[in-house]
């Protein structure tokens, strides 16, 4: 069962896409990471799944409620947890005052396991946190009222990266706890590490839906090849891309296969030649990358 | 239910008794100048007026407690400062959470808009309601003190029905609350909309043009008739309820159909 079912959602702010017919679904029980550069509209897309954005046109379900139906939507909201990318929180109020009043009305059954976790300090008022200490009660108050769906807009920020390590942890054993968990984010390694799929925003359109593994396998392989004399020339070769010339040496990413790429490799003396896995980087810039060609 | 109202009630309890005793003190040294007042032959002074004054702050005698309280304190300080603070308050609640972004947490919870909205709203009148009681009792007990007497029935009158009044005003504030991003803007412009409703009502009787103050709040609170003539005008009041209906559902319905993105 899908826990958020995106249909073609769209929103434009006046002439400006905010996001373009987003189609996808979000199953339950998996991470799913969801990536682009700043802008691309992963928090567009959160705030019309939360019914805090009016769609400009399409729908979406959340937990089986429309978002246009705010009854519906609001009781779906018990079993979901959110944790926005920025936090605006009431300032003259202690993180422990916050936290009873958030129990008060959607239940706080987790509140003690979570502060074994992450510990900011309850008694201040939460003026005076550090950013780090605004990040772990957010958390808190995500996860407090055990809820079956969790969505997380850029959620590491501002956490030491022991406390970013403390909570991919936290959310892969969520995760295994049946917890499904739609994560917004722009780190790769990050969504490498802890994703089960993910999908890529670029100006506001779904550019790719994969799983994170795969995604790697077709994202192809960083080729750096040097001839001895004027070899053959890769610009004239299919599934080469971002092919680039470094001095003698051309480097490239290729998505063919290995049979077509090495008997064309050999045409010519080989001085050195590197073929490898590419960072993560890469492969997301290959999305990211052809907005500057759009 | 009224979790965010008593959230948000707590959250203001210091500055709303702070509030109170700063009015207080101001209300206690109008009271304390009543007896060098009293002597002053203020009636006479009072006939000597313009009319254009008397009319334009209310002013129906000066020589009796009741008279001066309603011309010093209630006319002015109250029905125009007190309103221009509950709809500059009003004018700040959403689109202040708006403005950094804590309406995101606030909705996260499961509550529709229309409840935040509205226990939000609570949480404003619960400070109308503590004003009017605490400066009631504060009146009267200045009162006392100077051993004057004053009727208690429209004493309490003058401050119930400064409830729906002062409703009205906030009611204004949070339809400019809901209706701006910004809380700079949407209180600026609640002052500036209460001040100028308040203004023309005043000005609309003294060149008799009353119908320029129809659709002022003040039109229909008027502490020097009730205090002094002791008189209360039923439809006024009714028309003050319907104002706060209608600005509350205009600010209720407004606030569903917002984007809340910054």
């Amino acid at each position: 069962m899908a826990v958020i079912e995106m249909d073609s959602l769209t929103k434009y702010y006046g002439d400006t896409v905010g996001i373009e017919s987003l189609t996808m679904d979000i199953e339950e029980g998996e991470i799913f990471g969801f990536l682009g550069p700043n802008g691309a509209g992963k928090t567009t897309a959160i705030r019309l799944v939360l019914g805090l954005l009016r769609p400009t046109s399409g729908s979406a379900r959340v937990l089986g409620a429309p978002i246009g139906d705010e009854r519906a939507l609001t009781e779906a909201k018990r079993d979901i947890g959110y944790l926005p990318d920025e936090l605006g929180f009431p300032e003259k109020v202690t993180g422990q005052e916050l936290i009873d009043h958030h129990a008060s009305i959607k239940g706080g059954s987790r509140v003690d396991d979570m502060l074994e976790l992450f510990e900011p300090p309850l008694d201040r008022q939460i003026r005076a946190y550090s950013s780090g200490n605004k990040q772990m009660l957010g958390i808190i108050l995500t996860f407090m009222h055990d809820p079956s769906l969790v969505i997380l807009d850029e959620p590491t920020g501002g956490l030491d990266p022991l406390k970013q390590a403390r909570f991919h942890e936290f959310i892969r054993a969520e995760r295994d706890r049946g917890v499904s968990v739609f994560f917004s984010s722009h780190i790769l390694s990050e969504v490498r590490r802890i994703c089960d799929r993910v999908g890529i925003l670029r100006g506001g359109e779904l550019v790719e839906l994969a799983e994170v593994d795969s995604m790697v396998r077709r994202g192809g392989k960083r080729v750096i090849v040097e001839y001895e004399t004027d070899g053959p020339d890769p610009f004239e070769w299919d599934d080469v891309h971002d092919l680039e010339r470094v001095g003698d040496a051309y480097q490239f990413m290729y998505t063919g296969s290995y049979t077509a790429l090495l008997s064309r490799l050999i045409e010519a003396e080989i001085v050195d030649v590197t073929i490898e896995e590419p960072p993560l980087e890469d492969v997301f810039m290959h999305y990211y990358g052809e907005e500057s060609h759009a | 239910m009224l979790e965010i109202t008593h959230f948000q009630t707590r959250r203001r309890l210091k500055g709303m008794i702070a509030l109170a005793i700063g009015i207080s003190l101001l209300v206690l040294m109008y009271i304390a100048l009543w007896p060098s007042m009293e002597g002053l032959g203020l009636d006479e002074l009072f006939d000597d007026l313009p009319p254009f004054f008397q009319d334009m702050f209310g002013i129906i005698e000066l020589g009796t407690i009741e008279g001066f309280l309603a011309a010093e304190l209630y006319m002015f300080i109250w029905s125009l400062l007190l309103g221009l603070y509950f709809g500059y308050a009003g004018a700040g609640i959403i689109a202040g959470d708006f403005e950094r972004n804590r309406l995101d947490i606030s909705l996260s919870l499961p509550v529709t808009r229309t409840r935040h909205l509205l226990e939000e709203f609570l949480a404003m009148f619960v400070v109308i309601v503590f004003i009017n009681v605490s400066i009631g009792l504060v009146v009267l007990g200045g009162i006392v003190a100077l051993g004057e007497w004053i009727d208690l029935t429209y004493l309490s009158l003058v401050h119930l029905l400064s409830i729906p009044y002062f409703t009205a005003c906030l009611g204004i504030g949070l339809v400019l609350s809901v209706t701006f991003n910004r809380a700079d803007n949407a209180q600026r412009l609640a002052l500036g909309i209460i001040f100028a409703l308040w203004i023309i009502e005043s000005v609309s009787r003294t060149v008799d043009q009353e119908w320029l103050g129809i659709l002022s709040p003040s039109r229909y609170y008027n502490p020097s008739e009730i205090l002094v003539l002791e008189t209360v005008e039923l439809v006024d009041v009714v028309i003050l309820l319907l104002m706060c209906a209608v600005l509350l559902t205009a600010s209720v319905l407004i606030f569903k159909r917002k984007d809340l993105a910054a």
